[in-house]
C-alpha cells in the first residue's frame, strides 16, 4: 500500500501584508513538513476580508517553492491557525516575529529555525518595465506626516512607478504630484517590478513586505505609532525612516516639507502636545477646544472657512508651533517606539 | 492543583460595573469562583443568587461594609482578603469588578501553566481610556503589570508599589504577558464614574479630586477633563473578547468589526491537528 504524503495545512485569515510577513515562518515550518498547503478563510475579525482578493495574491504564493498549494479553508483541520498571531501582537515587534512567537506557542508544532534577515521570496523574475525606476506604494493607513513624499516626487517623479489601486494612485498623485501608475492584475505581477526596479519605497503595506521577501533595496516610510514592520534590523539595503532625512541606492533625501499634508488622516493620530501647556490639537484663538475634530467648527465658524481651508489652517498652526512632531525629528515617544522596534529586530 | 477566583463589588449594576464580565470570565478556568458583595442596596446581591442557581461553579460572600473615610487602600484589601480566605482551593486568581480575563487560548493556557506549577503571576493589564481603542500608557494612572495570581494562602494586595519582602505575591511573582487582563473601569457610564470614583476617593484619601467634582458638575466626560496623559494615550487594535465588546456596545463603544460581527454568522470553530 502507497503511504499517503502528510502536508502541514496553515489557515489564514488576516490581512495580505499579514500573509506576506508571516512568509518566513512558513518557510521555516516547511523545512521540516515540506512544501505548505496555504488554506484562506474570512473571519469576523478586524481584518478586512482576504478571500475576494485571494486572487491576487495566490499567484505570488503559488510560485513559492515551499507552498505546495494555495485555497480557501473549507473547514478541514489544520495543524497552524496562523490568523491567530495577532494575540501575540504588539505595537513594536514585527508582524513576522508576532506570528514566530504564536507557532512558538503551539505545542503540537515542530520546532522551526527562522532566520529573518535571509529573503524569504524566490523566483520572482525582474520585469523589464521597472528598469531603472523606483516603485512606491502608499496607502492610505500607517502613514508618518514628516516623511518627505513632496520631495521624492519633486526630485524623483519620472523615475517612479506606482503600484497599487487606482484609488491609491489618485490620492497619491493629488497629495504629492504626479507620477506613473502601472496597473498590477496581482502581486506576483507588483513583485517583478520590484524586483525589476533600482528602489522600493512605501509605507507599511503589503508591497513593502513583498520587498522586504525579495531582500530588495528599500526605504520604508515607518509609522510612529505602530512600527510593526521591522522585521530584520537596518542595512545596506534598507532604511526604516521615521524622520525626513535619508539616502540609499543613490538617492539623497535632506528635510521635509514645511507643510503639512493637508489631508493628512488626524483621525489616526493619538493627540500629542504641540506645546507643553496645550494639549493635543492646538488654535490659538479656540483655547479650550484643543482636540481636532471639536477645534475643527470652531475654526471654521471663526474664520469664515470650509472645512478643508480650516483643516490646513490648523494642521499648519500645529506644524508651525511643534514643527518638532510634524518635520525634522519625532517626537521622543514616537522615537522611544521606533528604537524598540529597531532592538525587537535585533539592531 | 485547584484554582479559585474571587471578585469583590459592591453595588456593581448601579455603578455600571462590568462585574458579571469579570465573574464569568473567571469560570472556565476556576473550580470555583467567590463573588464578595458588601451590603449593596441596588440588587446585586439578588443578581448574584440568580445566577447561582444556573452556575455551581459560583459562591456568595458578605463582607460588611464600613464605609470608613481616609482608611488608604487597607480597607480594600481587607475586603479582597476576606474574598480569598472563602477560598477552597489551593491556588487564587482575582480581578477587580471593572476587569475581564482575556478568553484567548493563550491566556487560558497562561492560566492554568501557572495554576498547576502554584506560582505567583504579574498579569499584563490592557487600561482603556476614552475609548475601546485607546491604552494608558504605562507609568500613568494604574499599573500596567498587576499581580492577580499566586497559592491561595498567600495574602493578596492592592495595585500600589510595594517593598520588597512587603508581599510574597509581588516577590515571587513573574510576569507572563499572555496574561491579559481587559481594564474597563474607565469606560463604564460617565454618570456612574463620577459617583464612584469620589466614593472612591473619600474612601480611599479622606478627600475628592477637584478635576472630577468639576467633570460631575459640567456633565463632561471623564477623558475630556483635564489629563496628563491624554497626548501620550497608546492606540490599542488587539484581539478583545466577545463579552468585552458586548459590554462597550452597550455603553456606545461598540467597535465596527464587533457592529460587522453582529451582523454575520458566528465564525465557525477551527479544528486543530496536532503534526
Amino acid at each position: 500500500m502507497v503511504e499517503q504524503k502528510k502536508t502541514c495545512r496553515v489557515l489564514f485569515y488576516g490581512d495580505m501584508g499579514d500573509v506576506c510577513l508571516s512568509l518566513p515562518v512558513v518557510l521555516a515550518l516547511s523545512k521540516v513538513t515540506g512544501p505548505v498547503q496555504m488554506l484562506f478563510a474570512d473571519r469576523n475579525s478586524i481584518c478586512k476580508r482576504i478571500l475576494e482578493r485571494l486572487h491576487t495574491l495566490a499567484p505570488l504564493l503559488e510560485s513559492q517553492p515551499y507552498v505546495e498549494s494555495v485555497k480557501p479553508h473549507s473547514g478541514e483541520a489544520v495543524h497552524w491557525a496562523a490568523g491567530e498571531f495577532r494575540s501575540y501582537h504588539t505595537m513594536t515587534q514585527s508582524l513576522a516575529k508576532s506570528h514566530l512567537l504564536h507557532y512558538e506557542g503551539q505545542k503540537s508544532l515542530p520546532k522551526i529555525s527562522v532566520d529573518f534577515r535571509a529573503p524569504w521570496l524566490f523566483n520572482i523574475p525582474a520585469d523589464e518595465r521597472a528598469k531603472g525606476k523606483i516603485v512606491v506604494q502608499r496607502t492610505d493607513r500607517y502613514n508618518n506626516p514628516s516623511f518627505p513624499w513632496h520631495q521624492i516626487v519633486e526630485r524623483y517623479g519620472s523615475r517612479i512607478l506606482f503600484v497599487g489601486s487606482d484609488r491609491e494612485h489618485k490620492m497619491f498623485c493629488s497629495r504629492f504630484g504626479n507620477c506613473e501608475y502601472v496597473h498590477t492584475k496581482d502581486l506576483l505581477e507588483a513583485a517583478s517590478l520590484v524586483a525589476g526596479s533600482d528602489l522600493f519605497i512605501g509605507n507599511q503595506s503589503c508591497v513593502a513586505a513583498i520587498a522586504a521577501g525579495l531582500g530588495h533595496h528599500r526605504v520604508i516610510e515607518i509609522c510612529p505609532w505602530q512600527p510593526d514592520v521591522i522585521v530584520a534590523p537596518p542595512d545596506e539595503k534598507v532604511r526604516y525612516v521615521l524622520n525626513a532625512g535619508f539616502a540609499i541606492q543613490g538617492i539623497q533625501i535632506d528635510g521635509a516639507d514645511q507643510e503639512v499634508d493637508p489631508h493628512f488622516n488626524v483621525a489616526s493620530v493619538p493627540p500629542r502636545p504641540p506645546g507643553k501647556d496645550a494639549p493635543g490639537w492646538y488654535y490659538p484663538e479656540c483655547q479650550n477646544t484643543p482636540i481636532f475634530w471639536s477645534l475643527l467648527p470652531e475654526v471654521m465658524r471663526k474664520h469664515g472657512l470650509g472645512e478643508d481651508e480650516a483643516r490646513r489652517k490648523i494642521l499648519n498652526y500645529n506644524a508651525k508651533f511643534n514643527p518638532q512632531f510634524f518635520i525634522g525629528s519625532a517626537q521622543e515617544k514616537d522615537a522611544e517606539m521606533f528604537k524598540k522596534a529597531l532592538k525587537e529586530a535585533g539592531a | 492543583m485547584t484554582l479559585g477566583g474571587y471578585v469583590v463589588v459592591r453595588n456593581g449594576d448601579s455603578l455600571d460595573y462590568s462585574w458579571r464580565e469579570a465573574v464569568a470570565s473567571l469560570i472556565p478556568v476556576c473550580e470555583e469562583v467567590v463573588i464578595a458583595d458588601s451590603d449593596s442596596t441596588d440588587g446585586t446581591k439578588e443578581a448574584i443568587e440568580l445566577w447561582m442557581e444556573r452556575e455551581s461553579k459560583i459562591r456568595y460572600a458578605n463582607f460588611p461594609w464600613k464605609n470608613e473615610k481616609g482608611v488608604s487602600h487597607r480597607g480594600f484589601v481587607e475586603w479582597l482578603n476576606f474574598a480569598r480566605e472563602q477560598l477552597s482551593t489551593d491556588m487564587q486568581i482575582t480581578l477587580d469588578a471593572d476587569e475581564v480575563l482575556s478568553d484567548s487560548p493563550e491566556c487560558h493556557a497562561a492560566v492554568r501553566e501557572a495554576a498547576s506549577k502554584g506560582e505567583c503571576r504579574f498579569f499584563h493589564r490592557l487600561n482603556f481610556w476614552r475609548d475601546p481603542r485607546s491604552i494608558i500608557p504605562d507609568g500613568h494612572c494604574c499599573a500596567r503589570r498587576v499581580a492577580r495570581m499566586g497559592p491561595a494562602n498567600y495574602v493578596m494586595c492592592s495595585d500600589e508599589p510595594h517593598h520588597p519582602g512587603e508581599v510574597p505575591l509581588l516577590d515571587e511573582g513573574t510576569y507572563d504577558d499572555r496574561l491579559k487582563i481587559f481594564h474597563l473601569g474607565f469606560l463604564r457610564k460617565t454618570d456612574a464614574f463620577y459617583r464612584k470614583a469620589n466614593v472612591v476617593l473619600h474612601w480611599w484619601f479622606g478627600r475628592g479630586d477637584p478635576r472630577l467634582s468639576a467633570g460631575e458638575e459640567t456633565g463632561k466626560k471623564l477623558h475630556e477633563t483635564e489629563c496628563e496623559f491624554t497626548h501620550l494615550l497608546e492606540p490599542y487594535y488587539g484581539y478583545m473578547p466577545d463579552s468585552v465588546q458586548r459590554w462597550l456596545s452597550a455603553r456606545g463603544h461598540a467597535t465596527p468589526s464587533y457592529i460587522a460581527r453582529l451582523l454575520t454568522a458566528p465564525d465557525p470553530v477551527i479544528e486543530i491537528e496536532p503534526w
